[in-house]
């Protein structure tokens, strides 16, 4: 898996690179997002790259949302296509965390 | 049935052994269970029971319904229909690989796509894993994705039909169909 973490004040982006999670890479984007909430709480994941996502890379998202808010953090996501959109809305993931049109907007949400 | 042997058909694609997928082919609709009314050239893979083909299962089906050349379907809502059929496939193909085999990359599935002149997409898996009958499907939790059922709910969702055959000789069979078309030509959405 090909993430790209950058920090902004405490805030944590994480860009993934790769075009789809799935149940064949869903292990190491959990892994990645693990290194990238080691020492942060705050974790923006951008998917502006990702253009599919299957039952086993929600999973990921919800239990990276559910390590995070254990210890008193909190996760958004931005820039999400279409067909992930839909499944969001299909599963209701949209209730479970917060869906910014941009990284800029999903920054600004931390810091409100 | 599937005959990647077959003299009279050439595979497209003999993936080396970095690969999961085995073979891909074009094939007239005679030889599937698939309705001989496909308009559009048929689509077969064969692929080793590894995770890694799920985004193989996918570009088959993005290419089978773009090939199609199914009537009065606009771009926007064809696109809408494959990334559900892209889904239903990676949940059917990966409950099949993780349950029917264990997760063991040994077993094979062969799967064959085509679209109706009717504007139906048909779907047929055949593997030599367990069976398993995913027909009950129920609304998940999403705060458990992985342990609610979550894949047999998006299958159910994103399709319009799907069967799972009785095994027969160690070999199961499972089918699937979606209509391509909009509502006012027929889709019950």
């Amino acid at each position: 898996m090909n993430a790209i973490i950058e920090k902004c004040d405490d805030i944590v982006v994480v860009d993934v690179a790769n075009e789809s999670i799935d149940a064949s890479n869903s292990g190491d984007f959990k892994h990645d997002l693990e290194a990238a909430f080691e020492d942060n709480t705050r974790i923006v994941l951008d998917l502006s790259h990702v253009e599919f996502v299957d039952s086993a890379g929600l999973g990921a998202m919800v239990w990276a949302l559910k390590q995070l808010t254990s210890r008193g953090g909190d996760m958004c996501l931005c820039n999400v296509n279409g067909s992930v959109r839909a499944l969001f809305e299909l599963v209701r993931m949209h209730k479970l965390v917060s869906v910014f049109n941009s990284r800029d907007e999903a920054i600004v949400s931390f810091k409100e | 049935m599937l005959n990647t042997s077959d003299p009279g058909r050439e595979p497209l694609i003999d993936a080396g052994p970095q690969q999961a997928c085995l073979a891909v082919k074009l094939a007239a609709a005679h030889d599937t269970g698939l309705a001989s009314s496909c308009v559009a050239a048929r689509h077969e893979l064969v692929v080793t029971s590894d995770l890694k083909c799920l985004s193989e299962i996918r570009s088959m089906v993005r290419i089978t319904c773009e090939t199609s050349q199914v009537a009065d379907c606009d771009d926007t809502h064809l696109r809408k229909k494959i990334a559900e059929l892209e889904l239903a496939l990676t949940e059917l193909v990966s409950n099949v690989i993780r349950h029917g085999f264990d997760g063991k990359t040994g077993g094979w599935l062969e799967v064959s796509a085509g679209v109706t002149s009717d504007g139906v997409f048909e779907f047929q898996l055949v593997h030599n894993g367990r069976p398993f009958d995913g027909n009950n499907a129920e609304i998940p939790e999403i705060t458990n994705p992985q342990d609610g059922g979550m894949g047999l709910f998006l299958i159910s969702e994103c399709v319009d039909q799907v069967s799972y055959d009785p095994p027969v000789e160690d070999t199961c069979r499972i089918y699937l169909t979606k209509n391509l078309l909009p509502s006012d030509q027929g889709d019950d959405e």
